[in-house]
């Protein structure tokens, strides 16, 4: 660090903070609700030479690695750049992540040079392709997934350009719509400049680009000597998607890594990993770093915002072609339900090891993915067309040393909420039946993983339904002995039939009819530890609040669990048939998989080291 | 007799007291030490302390944080939630999000219900109000018998849809209260009707357990009162800065849990108004934290949605107050990389900073301020503790070493890092809200608020700030200028292309009845009433989010339906630039709102009383440090001394009991006739 400390603290906190005004000021602008509702947005601040210095502190997860790519485009294409001038791109293979986030990115001019750049990110509804949202579960290939939009020049000298807007609006769904999304991502660009000039004003030139580079040495620094005191070694995981969307008969989608610690370097090797799918899972080697930074900092959450420093920091190898690191035209659209969530808990996984005899409370099981369930169709009583996401919160994989939450978002996706039935039963032809979590759903463990939910409805039209989720089959993994959690689940229960019918998290094109009965639930959260080391307490306390069924406390946990009166909802525990339970039970043998209530073999191995047996 | 109205703002450690000569506009203050957990015998100590006897007393004016502590402290009721059959986890799903990106160590509050105190009844109604079907009176009853055998002491009672028809509900309650006489029972179509069940569903159960708690208080206090003697009218300060009485806070106790903070906004708004500075930020800096809010037009900004913790949600309109987390016992460290990091860690009430001796040992705000000479090490500050020199420079050698500095370059670093924090805070939430802080002035409250504001001030562009008179009793004196005033919504869901207008006039003509009669009921007597109509207007299509334009007080006609889809599209243009208007084409009348305010019975106009030299002198100097001058011989004024009109160039120090106002040099304060310091930041 060269600037005094004083100032580099006071500055680093202002680039923060001006990123967290611009991301602010595209959610109040913006039209589409996956940005205003949903704060799918970001906004971040690059130097001169594209390197990341700072973003937005409540940004999204999975855009912050496709800067650094996309504005290494720009500069690749526009040599020349003039004031005033801001580019459009979303190109997934380039700018490494799917189409639907478009990026906006703004040379920073001081004393008529580029000084640094300004690049924001929405998640827009739609940009064509086959299908409306553009999520296309069908997909083979990126030319049905919507427009690709290479780099172009949007603004010249802050003058829109017609013909770039128009392209856009003839080529998705409410196209003109977007105008209002280009013009937030626009004026939010227009304020990270002014704040960025003030600061150089006030500070000069030489100070500021001096902090560029103390930020990116400051990170690195800080990281380099948080892994020089891990063990060094080789640490492996892997997990599996439930399958190819259009190969279901081939084997699960292998997502596999190596992460190596040598000293104050680290790596992580991916090119254990499947090749590509057919079908939309894998995503492009941005999004692959994307994905590892964000498993790296949920173990090293001090360090968040990211910027070059961290990623200057870890190695990442991987094999163009696999699910991976896909090449042009292998579809991406489920990337985040797909390779994203497999990689962020896998590299997880990896840094639970290194930290197992450091510092064990780094160590997190797997916790709920994402299911998208997108309806659309006309109102019956409106006749007006909508289309529409659904999403599920659920459980949050168990910590070592205490329950994981139930009913919260994806870790990737921490600053999104879910959506009020009352507001979906207003705009779509939904009759909801359930909104309450799913008993014994946890993966269990001495701690174990949080609850999913049931947000079953019924259909009060007619709707065509498509889901494009995971952790159907392959639930999210629970570590040291504890075992995976719930699965997501989609069924239907049609209205005269009285079977129901098992869809999946790949089902395409269901048509609804009034009073269908969809069941719709989500992943519990992975355990952590041996299910019959849990403080009795802690059962009977998850029976008594009905998460946990006296059932499955006597036959996992062994804690006999007796109902005083059901009426007022009070139990005990018979100690001594609990000690009978728990010894019968010690001797059962440990049921390896990948399911729901298996043990995750390799996350079996995961295990709290006690730091005096180390040396 | 009955000559002065008494002002009481009843916080954790202190209650402040404001006596107001209704005649002369004179004010007098007090300060007594809080008794919790009743909080009552402060109360009547306070009212004691200014010399007041019962007869002297017209009106009674309260601002409590006993709502606020009740749940912070989890001393509520335990309370049971009935919710729709099926429906059992609105409450603890909550909306599913947490506050950072990357901690999975965070977990949420717990909820203010037990799981097992959540209750499903069979009942359901549609969006539009339909009812598919009548509640299971049956069931209910095996609940009610269920929760007679627990010792619940309170019933939430949240159905869906029920702020459309609230039908299910009200048979609910009607039927508990036979069967439940001795419980609490509350239903969210009447606490707040208003569309998304969690929200609505959280401030029906913070407002059940918080119910015989505040039953409980508020009868006791009336009942001491009258032991004291008092007779009169006495009225408590909601969260949204309006008044409402005991009964009315029986009712809806959740109303009163920004209490405190709310008032203080109000303070700063009328000082602002009544020194022509329509536009103010309030800036009151404590112990761990800074409250920060905006006013416009000498009003503080409101809003519909409120947290009390990041999962406890109470959406009652309040004083939009934000919080950033810096404070004088805020922290300072030296992190692994070797940058200079400072709060959100506080050393608190409890050890307090370092120089307080109380234990502490880390370097805080108050520690480098006293290092600096900025703070008298013999002032005891809001009557605490002395200040030791010694100590607070020991601290400061602990950040001073590893940053190879000397303990007064650490502790110009330290605060120069808390001033562009909090500077921070308040640019992005006046972007939030979309104003600009060049454009205002900075109101000081609080302990520490006088001592960094005009820093502060530079820092943000802001030309001006204004330190009232009492800067420490901000809430107290807030809640001398609360009136009563009462918020009603009701959702309406009219778009642009078809609107039903008899609907529309119905519903406004409905709220301004409930209006009417709460005013009444609170003692506003027709002539007196002010109702402020609006409308929430958005985009068709957009789930959140909305603009509220004024509704014309005449009859509601085409016309005016029309102007206000206008008005609204000329508010877009400005935000969005006038391109935004050919993307949309069909807007939504969201809720129709009514602010009703009970107009001024006795105009506030308070006249502070000092003590004022004719030519004030320093009372002393001191060498006080400052960024760019170094060490300088800075003189120490007394600000009971100074009259209307006195003036003073920075450097300087202001002090008064539980205050310090720091002048940089180049800043120059003067005193107004109000007796306000008005400083200009060079």
């Amino acid at each position: 660090m060269k600037l005094d400390p004083i100032t580099f603290e006071v500055l680093r906190n202002a680039l923060s903070n001006m990123c967290d005004e611009g991301s602010e000021m595209i959610a109040r602008l913006a039209y589409a609700a996956t940005i205003s509702e949903g704060h799918d947005h970001s906004c971040a601040i690059l130097n001169r030479k594209g390197h990341l210095i700072a973003h937005g502190n409540r940004d999204q997860a999975p855009h912050i690695g496709s800067f650094e790519p996309s504005v290494a485009v720009i500069k690749d294409w526009f040599p020349v750049m003039d004031p005033g001038d801001v580019y459009i791109f979303n190109d997934p293979y380039s700018g490494g992540i799917h189409t639907n986030d478009v990026k906006l990115i703004r040379p920073i001019f001081y004393k008529g040079e580029v000084v640094a750049f300004n690049c924001s990110t929405g998640h827009w509804p739609d940009v064509g392709g086959a299908l409306p949202g553009s999520f296309n579960p069908r997909a083979v290939d990126c030319y049905s997934e919507g427009i690709r939009i290479p780099p172009m020049k949007i603004f010249r000298g802050e003058e829109l350009d017609r013909t770039v807007v128009t392209l856009i609006e003839y080529n998705m769904r409410n196209g003109r719509e977007r105008l209002a999304d280009v013009y937030a991502q626009y004026r939010s660009g227009i304020l990270m400049e002014e704040r960025l000039c003030d600061m150089l004003d006030r500070h000069g030139i030489d100070v500021v680009e001096q902090l560029f580079d103390d930020v990116i040495e400051y990170t690195e620094t800080m990281f380099r000597k948080e892994v020089a005191e891990l063990p060094d070694g080789t640490f492996e995981f892997e997990d599996f998607s439930d399958r190819d969307v259009m190969h279901p008969d081939q084997p699960r989608i292998r997502v596999h890594c190596k992460m190596t610690i040598a000293g104050d370097r680290v790596s992580f090797d991916y090119r254990g990993s499947d090749p590509a799918p057919r079908g939309p899972f894998g995503f492009p080697r941005g999004s692959l770093e994307t994905a590892i930074f964000d498993g790296t900092l949920h173990c090293f959450p001090h360090l968040a915002p990211l910027n070059r420093g961290l990623s200057r920091g870890i190695e990442v190898i991987s094999t163009p072609g696999s699910c991976v690191d896909i090449v042009e035209p292998t579809p991406v659209s489920g990337y985040a339900c797909g390779a994203y969530e497999k990689v962020a808990a896998v590299t997880m996984a990896c840094w639970a090891q290194a930290f197992s005899s450091v510092n064990p409370r780094r160590m997190y099981a797997a916790g709920i993915n994402l299911a998208n369930l997108c309806i659309g169709g006309v109102h019956p009583k409106t006749g007006r067309p909508f289309v529409n996401y659904l999403w599920n919160e659920g459980g949050q994989g168990a910590r070592s040393y205490k329950d994981g939450n139930s009913f919260q978002m994806m870790i990737f996706i921490g600053g999104a909420t879910n959506q009020p039935v009352e507001i979906l039963e207003r705009w779509y032809p939904l009759l909801y039946t359930h909104c309450e979590a799913v008993k014994d759903s946890s993966g269990d463990g001495e701690y174990r993983g949080g609850l999913g939910i049931d947000r079953s409805f019924k259909a009060l039209g007619e709707i065509t339904m498509t889901m494009h989720g995971d952790r159907g089959e392959v639930t999210p993994f629970g570590l040291a002995g504890g075992t995976n959690g719930g699965a997501n689940i989609l069924n239907l229960h049609r209205n005269a039939d009285s079977e129901e019918t098992h869809l999946g998290m790949h089902a395409m094109g269901i048509t609804l009819s009034p009073g269908d009965h969809v069941i719709y639930r989500s992943n519990g959260g992975g355990g952590f530890g041996n299910p019959l080391k849990r403080d009795p307490a802690l059962v009977l306390a998850d029976v008594e609040d009905g998460w946990v069924s006296p059932e499955k406390a006597r036959d996992v946990y062994g804690v006999i669990v007796l109902r005083d009166d059901a009426q007022q909802g009070r139990f005990h525990i018979d100690t001594p048939a609990t000690l009978a339970k728990r010894h019968e039970l010690s001797g059962r043998k440990v049921n390896r998989g990948y399911g729901f209530g298996e043990v995750h073999p390799l996350g079996e191995t995961v295990t709290i080291i006690e730091r005096s047996k180390v040396a | 007799m009955s000559e002065y109205i008494v002002a009481i703002d009843v916080g954790g450690t202190f209650t402040d007291m404001i006596g107001y000569h209704v005649e002369s506009g004179k004010v007098t203050s007090a300060k007594t030490p809080s008794t919790p957990p009743d909080f009552i015998d402060g109360m009547i100590n306070g009212i004691a302390a200014l010399n007041l006897a019962p007869d002297q007393i017209r009106l009674i004016k309260i601002g409590t944080t006993i709502a606020t502590n009740t749940i912070i402290m989890r001393t509520g009721a335990r309370t049971a939630l009935l919710t729709t059959h099926g429906f059992r986890d609105v409450l603890h799903a909550a909306r599913a999000s947490r506050p950072t990106l990357y901690d999975s160590d965070w977990d949420p509050a717990p909820a203010l219900v037990s799981r097992r105190d959540t209750l499903g009844v069979k009942e359901r109604v549609a969006y539009d109000g339909e009812v598919l079907e009548a509640i299971d009176i049956d069931g209910l009853r095996q609940t009610a018998k269920a929760l007679k055998e627990r010792d619940t002491k309170s019933v939430a009672i949240s159905f869906l849809h029920s702020y459309v028809n609230g039908i299910n509900e009200a048979a609910a309650k009607e039927f508990l209260q036979r069967e439940l006489p001795d419980h609490y029972i509350c239903v969210s179509s009447e606490i707040l009707p208003e569309i998304r069940e969690f929200e609505r569903t959280s401030t029906t159960v913070a407002n059940a357990y918080l119910g015989p708690v505040l039953e409980r208080y508020l009868s006791r206090l009336a009942e001491r009162l009258e032991a004291f003697g008092y007779t009169g009218p006495a009225l408590i300060t909601h969260s949204g800065g309006g008044l409402m009485s005991l009964d009315a806070a029986r009712r809806m106790p959740a109303r009163i849990c920004q209490s405190g903070p709310a008032a203080g906004v109000v303070a700063g708004a009328n000082i602002g108004r009544s020194a022509g500075r329509p536009n103010v930020i309030n800036l009151d800096i404590g112990g761990t934290s800074a409250d920060v809010s905006l006013s416009i037009g000498g009003q503080a900004l409101i809003r519909s949605e409120w947290n009390m913790d990041f999962n406890i949600t109470i959406n009652f309109p309040a004083v939009d107050v934000s919080t950033v987390g810096a404070g004088g016992g805020s922290i300072a460290r030296v992190d692994a990389g070797g940058a200079l990091r400072v709060g959100p860690d506080s050393a608190g009430a409890r050890p307090g900073p370092a120089c307080y001796g109380q234990g502490g040992v880390e370097p805080t705000v108050t520690d480098a301020n006293l290092v600096l000479g900025r703070l008298d090490p013999d002032t005891r500050l809001a009557g605490k503790v002395a200040m030791n020199r010694d100590l607070a420079e020991a601290a400061i050698a602990r950040i001073a070493k590893p940053l190879n500095l000397s303990v007064t370059d650490a502790a110009v670093g330290l605060l120069r890092i808390m001033r562009a924090n909090m500077a921070s805070g308040i640019r992005l939430l006046s972007v939030k809200r979309g104003h600009d802080p060049r454009g205002f002035s900075l109101v000081a409250f609080g302990g520490a608020g006088p001592l960094h504001a005009v820093g502060l001030a530079r820092e943000l562009g802001i030309p001006e700030v204004i330190v009232p008179f009492y800067p420490g009793c901000g809430s107290a004196l807030g809640n001398l200028f609360v009136e009563v005033r009462h918020d009603f919504v009701k959702s309406l869901f009219e778009t642009s292309s078809r609107y039903n207008l008899g609907r529309i006039q119905a519903v406004v003509a409905d709220l301004e009845t409930q209006a009417r009669e709460r005013l009444k009921a609170e003692g506003v007597s027709e002539g007196h009433m002010i109702l402020r109509r609006s409308i929430e207007v958005r985009n068709y299509g957009q789930v959140s989010g909305s603009i509220l334009v004024p509704l014309p007080e005449a009859d509601i006609t085409p016309q005016t339906i029309e102007s206000i889809f206008e008005a609204y599209k000329r508010h877009q243009a400005t935000i969005y630039g006038s391109t935004f208007n050919d993307v949309v084409s069909e807007f939504e009348l969201v809720n129709a709102r009514i602010s009703a305010e009970g107009d001024r019975a006795i105009e506030i106009d308070p006249i502070y009383v000092n003590e004022p030299q004719a030519e004030p002198k320093p009372v002393s100097s001191r060498k006080v440090y400052f960024e760019g001058s170094g060490w300088l011989d800075t003189p120490i004024y007394r600000r009971p001394e100074l009259p209307a009109g006195f003036s003073v160039v920075g450097p300087a120090i202001i002090e008064q009991n539980d205050t310090t106002t720091l002048l940089d040099p180049g800043s120059r304060a003067t005193v107004d006739e109000r007796l306000n310091l008005l400083c200009q930041v060079s």
